[in-house]
């Protein structure tokens, strides 16, 4: 290796890696260094040790926070499972107009969360939605999603999980195509049902990819933040309060910036767990 | 799951268990036609629901205000009528939220591709000391979410006087893109052969020009493919704008702020999230395969 060489190349990379970390790890640093004290808004009040953390532990709406949040991925994670496993399976057969359907179905997936979330505010808008027309013909009173706290929940984890299944999709589907024909012809031949092969020979060898976006649907449903945002606020009260919200209110709202920065290295910390079982799934994957 | 147990259930499920079958027409449950029928039917749902919420929201965009007040609600507008679309070119903010946004996008695009294409380049022709790590500290902050460092940026950007200008929207969004970036170039540069570049080196050329005449003019397609994701995700991204910006709005936290705002006027606020749509979604159905690509790639910064 050169000595010009080596000067060349990192030349080349210093100023990319100086705004990278100086933009990504450098917060992450000083959001723990925030964390031990008090503040109002961005003003130091006060130097608190591990007080915010030991707050945390006893603030009731954050523990209620990090219940919701738990059952938002959970349903969101297993509903974009299914259904994106779902389509792929469907998407994976020469269809016409295949490409112009996967564009549709995909669409939600590219445009802004929050164009998204006010197309659905509108869509449940309780006095002129379409949605309500099919209540009524089937008999049932109209109904106000968003203010009614488990129709809000439920109506934040249809949102998300419509905007975002196409990615679980989009990976399955990519790894149902790298299966041979052949696979699949041979347990036909013998005679093999479609639900047969389906669960025998076409599942588990999509398991690994399976399981990949199975955790990153997870890292993504826990930092989800706009879509409950916008749609409910954290409300009606704080019944769609996921831990991301109580952040951001506790923050923006409150001022209490040491405290939000303590609840984000909460967050962080569970985001880094998942991350590195994510690299662990990804290598035994690889080493296969 | 090894792959040896996943060959033991194939063999088993298929061998063995329906051999003895064989020659017996097993009932199916549903006639291929039906069958293809019920298929169509699921994909067909999916596409109303994928498409539905994006043209009632489009329809409703379209019609006179007393139209978007009827109930029961026509699915089609009636008589189209523009006023909406007009109402937000003329008498709110948005022309200059557009313009915010343009400006930002149009910066972080300059900005990301000038940092990441030479990163990219070194990473793709050179081996360097350090090189394997540096590659895994910049694909790691895909790890980082933005939820995390929502706070501490808001602090800093406070502390340097930062809240509420191009400059800060445009530094953070692209340190937030330089990595995905820098893996485009990088795979980019690895398929165009690298003898011409050897021949001008040869040749007495440094290793700047080398870059600089011989690489960048081959590599044109990977960086429009990089600049139409950073277009995208610079387009849609709402929460880092929502906390450092006050006056300085971007589209969507002007969107933001309409829908909270007292008495929603729907027709406009539609027209708006339809304009705000045009730049991503012709983007998108002119680029889809680099898409879908780039998606999965920088799908956690959500």
């Amino acid at each position: 290796m050169k000595k010009g060489e080596q000067w060349f190349a990192l030349t080349c990379c210093g100023p990319a890696t100086a705004v990278v970390v100086f933009i990504t790890f450098y917060p992450v640093a000083y959001a723990f260094g925030l964390s031990v004290y008090k503040t109002n808004f961005a003003r130091i009040q006060g130097y608190v040790g591990l007080g915010n953390f030991v707050r945390l532990l006893h603030d009731s709406t954050f523990l209620e926070g990090i219940y919701k949040s738990c059952v938002f991925v959970f349903i969101s994670v297993a509903l974009s499972m299914a259904l994106g496993y779902g389509m792929a399976l469907l998407l994976n057969r020469d269809l016409p107009c295949k490409g112009l359907i996967r564009a549709i179905v995909v669409a939600p997936w590219v445009i802004a969360e929050v164009s998204a979330a006010i197309a659905w505010r509108w869509l449940l808008d309780p006095g002129l939605s379409p949605l309500m027309v099919g209540l009524r013909s089937l008999g049932m009173p109209d109904l106000d999603f968003l203010s009614h706290p488990i129709w809000a929940m439920a109506a934040i984890i249809a949102v998300s999980v419509w905007r975002f299944y196409p990615f679980p999709m989009i990976l399955l589907l990519a790894a149902l195509q790298a299966i041979p024909k052949e696979v699949e012809e041979a347990a036909e031949v013998d005679g093999a049902s479609y639900w047969r092969r389906l669960v025998s020979v076409t599942t588990p060898l999509v398991w690994g990819p399976m399981l990949v976006s199975a955790i990153l649907s997870t890292l993504f449903y826990f930092n989800k933040i706009v879509v409950p945002l916008v749609l409910t606020g954290g409300g009606p009260g704080n019944a769609t309060e996921l831990m991301t919200i109580r952040l951001y209110r506790e923050a923006f709202y409150n001022g209490n910036l040491g405290y939000a920065a303590a609840m984000s290295c909460l967050i962080f910390l569970v985001n880094l767990v998942v991350s590195l079982l994510y690299f662990r799934v990804l290598r035994a994957e690889e080493g296969r | 799951m090894p792959a040896g147990t996943i060959r033991h259930a194939d063999g088993r499920g298929c061998g063995a268990a329906e051999t003895p079958q064989k020659g017996v027409r097993r009932k199916r449950f549903l006639s291929p036609a039906l069958q293809r029928a019920a298929m169509w039917a699921l994909i067909l749902g999916a596409v109303v629901m994928a498409a539905f919420p994006l043209l009632w929201t489009l329809a409703t965009s379209l019609k006179p205000m007393e139209d978007i007040a009827a109930f029961p609600p026509r699915l089609f507008p009636e008589r189209v009528t523009w006023e909406h679309y007009l109402d937000v070119a003329t008498q709110s903010d948005m022309p200059e939220y557009f313009l915010h946004s343009i400006v930002v996008t149009a910066a972080t695009i300059g900005l990301t591709l000038l940092l990441a294409t030479p990163a990219g380049y070194a990473a793709a022709r050179y081996r360097f000391r350090g090189k394997n790590l540096l590659l895994f500290v910049l694909l790691s902050t895909v790890m980082i979410p933005g939820t995390v460092i929502l706070v501490p940026l808001y602090v800093l950007a406070s502390r340097l006087a930062l809240l509420d200008t191009y400059l800060v929207l445009v530094l953070v969004y692209t340190a937030w893109r330089v990595p995905m970036v820098l893996w485009i170039m990088k795979s980019f540069f690895e398929a165009i052969p690298a003898e011409m570049e050897e021949a001008a080196l040869v040749d007495g050329c440094g290793r700047l020009q080398a870059m600089w005449r011989v690489a960048l003019p081959l590599s044109g397609p990977g960086m429009a493919a990089s600049a139409i994701l950073v277009l995208v995700y610079v387009w849609t991204e709402f929460i880092l704008a929502l906390t450092l910006t006050s006056k300085m709005r971007t589209v969507t936290v002007g969107l933001y702020y309409y829908m909270t705002g007292y008495g929603i006027e729907w027709g406009r606020l539609t027209a708006a999230v339809i304009l705000a749509l045009v730049p991503v979604l012709i983007a998108f159905f002119l680029f889809q395969k680099r898409f879908m690509q780039g998606l999965t790639a920088g799908a956690l910064k959500g």
